[in-house]
């Protein structure tokens, strides 16, 4: 948790010099991004590609996203650059495209491991809201796993879903599709 | 807070498309969004899990057979009903039903939902209809193929038979035909009529006598493993990366010679002679990788090439010379006999060597470490053996031959029947023979990996008492000379233990410490 006012200054720097960007957290944390890794938050490609390139280092405010949340996510797009480029080198030779895909598979069990519910929730909100497709995709698969074969009661309580029907409406619902709910009570 | 539920409905979706049926259908019941979000759904599957779950197996219920059908109609009804429903809908992302049945008036109810469904506009379809009588076939609808939003079509266990009006797959991408019944006609319509696809794959499939493929310029990928009834392949595809092929020995005429961008190329228990073999080698010069396996009536081969990375040459059984020169190749896997092998790789990273059965003696021995020198300059080599016996050389031949191995980093020997296999100490003994001086040593089998790490000193001169072991007509030290330090991770037997660290304490003359091999845990 950063203090308010405290910059913490953060490089995400993966190859000798790339051009960087700054990007500003609504919770003050300020980080130096790799412009490809940036270019993947298509959020930001947009702003770039209309603009041209005006300044070398241009500072970029995220109202919607935290500290905690953008280095998860610079890290996780980081890797995945690496992953597309190893994936390209190893295109036509089903074996090496196997081994690159089981690395990859390897580093996204262990990444998703150290979410809580919360964080990956959060994530999928940032992520959203960024506008990173192949993320997504992986959080989305991610959160699948968490619930699935779950009851009805764990999904509301894991997205913490408030209940507008009427008890007369969720009755009906029961009953339209009674096969679908038998055996479900227990988690 | 609940801001899930305020992302985007494909979002939404998205995540449903992941959850079993049954409980994507349950989630109507979350809340009025949700029930908006389900209802507007565009995945549909209908699999094992989906009628399995309902109607086959409860142990804990006692269902009276009225009352399983009424279950099983039920769910045919609820299938019905949705597809009803989507019948106008935009792009259903994926449709899969996959059912066995005996009843034949079934067939009909089945050919109504295609129906339904084709309506809709679906990308990726997968179809599985088995009927469980003997030699009878699930007709497909003919209208399947000829559905123009499809881009990934997987088929199984039905018949493609003529009379079809129109075939046409212009989106399709993916194509998937397992333990199908397709006539020739068909399938020539069908290949002229994907000018988009890329991946096909054509398996245990009966009725098809010749696979021939021309033009498809995205064509990349293609699997043709285990069909029945093939006698001829013919492939000119110019851009065409990856060749599979299992031919279950039945004789099969094959031409691939057009495909130039070739990068990957198998061919398992395929009837092809050393002739056939050299005369398309050599037209591939981008091949990448080559594996050939059970492929009987090779007897010779020759390869040269600059490009080949991997290389796999596995039971067949009928070889008795290999002359590979190949500068780039990095991995090499082989599996047969102590045949006379000449090899030109210096780029070699891992070789893994698998010696079939024979009748071990000492020529075998000799052939054996004469082959095994071939790959001293592989960085990572695997030995794989039944119960190690085969890899323990006698002493009376380690005195008068030169290790094989003596350049080799990381030597790892795999047994598969570890319960039939030697004492631990004496593999080591011999694998130290063959490689003296690795930096680990690995001893794998089903019950885990015996891993021994070796740590030397640097010594500046030669020593020159003997040590019985030839060690000096050898370049490199041998470990008995310089071992320092060693670390062993999972030997866990008491008795394993206390013989290794004998054998260590007595051949290694300058040891200081073994880590791992304490008797007290």
């Amino acid at each position: 948790m950063a203090d308010d006012g405290v910059n913490t200054k953060v490089e995400a720097v993966s190859k000798a010099t790339t051009e960087t960007i700054e990007l500003r957290t609504e919770d003050g944390g300020v980080f130096d991004v790799d412009k490809p890794v940036a270019m993947e938050f298509l959020i930001l490609k947009s702003f770039y590609e209309d603009e041209g390139r005006v300044f070398d280092k241009t500072s970029i405010r995220l109202p919607n996203v935290k500290q905690l949340e953008l280095s998860k996510v610079i890290e996780y797009c980081t890797r995945a650059l690496e992953f597309g480029a190893k994936s390209a080198a190893a295109a036509g030779d089903k074996d090496a495209e196997r081994m690159v895909r089981q690395e990859r598979e390897g580093f996204e069990a262990e990444f998703v491991d150290e979410l809580s519910n919360e964080m990956l929730k959060e994530l999928i909100l940032a992520v959203n809201f960024l506008d990173i497709k192949e993320m997504l995709d992986f959080l989305i698969r991610s959160v699948a796993n968490r619930i699935r074969n779950r009851s009805v009661a764990y999904v509301r309580q894991f997205f913490d879903i408030e209940n507008d029907f009427t008890p007369q409406e969720e009755d009906q619902i029961h009953q339209e599709n009674a096969w679908a709910f038998e055996g479900v009570d227990a988690d | 807070m609940d801001r899930i539920s305020e992302l985007p409905e494909p979002i939404l979706q998205q995540i449903l498309s992941l959850l079993p049926m049954t409980q994507g259908l349950q989630t109507s019941v979350l809340s009025k969004r949700w029930r908006h979000v389900w209802t507007n759904f565009p995945v549909l599957e209908f699999d094992r899990t989906f009628f399995d779950a309902k109607f086959s197996n409860h142990s804990d219920t006692r269902e009276s057979i009225p009352e399983r059908l009424r279950k099983r109609d039920e769910l045919f009804n609820f299938a019905e009903q949705t597809l009803l429903i989507y019948r106008n809908f935009k792009g259903i992302r994926r449709f899969t039903l996959e059912i066995s049945f005996h009843d034949p008036e079934l067939a009909s109810l089945f050919d109504r939902w295609i129906g339904y469904l084709l309506e809709s506009n679906v990308y990726e379809l997968k179809l599985g209809i088995l009927v469980l009588r003997n030699r009878e076939w699930y007709n497909l609808p003919g209208a399947v193929l000829a559905a123009k939003s499809v881009t990934m079509l997987t088929l199984s266990n039905c018949k493609l038979r003529l009379p079809y009006s129109d075939i046409k797959l212009l989106s399709l991408k993916k194509l998937s035909l397992v333990d199908v019944y397709i006539e020739d006609e068909i399938f020539k319509n069908l290949v002229a009529r994907c000018p988009m696809i890329e991946d096909m794959n054509l398996s245990g499939c009966c009725g098809l006598k010749s696979f021939e493929v021309f033009g498809l310029l995205k064509l990349k990928s293609v699997e043709v493993k285990n069909n029945r009834e093939l006698e001829k392949v013919e492939m000119q595809v110019l851009n065409l990366q990856s060749f599979e092929y299992s031919g279950r020995y039945k004789p099969c005429e094959i031409n691939l010679a057009p495909c130039k961008s070739l990068k990957t190329l198998k061919l398992c228990m395929a009837a092809i002679t050393d002739e056939w073999f050299h005369d398309h080698f050599s037209e591939f010069p981008l091949l990448e990788n080559l594996a050939l396996s059970d492929c009987r009536m090779l007897e010779s081969i020759r390869i040269s090439s600059h490009h080949l990375k991997r290389l796999l040459l596995c039971r067949c059984d009928f070889l008795v010379e290999v002359e590979i020169d190949a500068p780039s190749l990095c991995s090499f896997k082989y599996n047969g006999d102590t045949i006379p092998f000449s090899l030109n790789s210096p780029a070699l990273l891992q070789s893994d060597i698998h010696f079939c059965l024979s009748v071990i003696d000492t020529a075998w021995y000799v052939q054996m470490i004469e082959f095994l020198s071939k790959f001293n300059h592989s960085k990572l080599l695997t030995l794989q053996s039944i119960t190690g016996k085969n890899m323990v050389v006698p002493n009376e031949l380690r005195e008068s031959l030169l290790p094989p191995l003596y350049n080799v980093k990381h030597l790892k020997l795999k047994i598969h029947k570890p319960l039939m296999s030697c004492a631990t100490e004496e593999l080591v003994d011999s694998l130290l023979w063959i490689s003296p001086h690795p930096e680990t040593l690995f001893i794998e089998s089903g019950f885990g990996t015996k891993t021994f790490k070796f740590i030397y000193k640097k010594l500046t001169e030669r020593r020159e008492d003997s040590c019985g072991c030839g060690c000096r007509s050898v370049p490199i030290i041998c470990w008995r000379h310089c071992l320092q330090e060693i670390e062993v991770e999972n030997v866990s037997e008491a008795e394993e233990r206390n013989k290794l660290t004998k054998f260590f304490w007595k051949n290694a003359k300058i040891l200081e410490r073994i880590d791992g091999l304490d008797s007290e845990l």
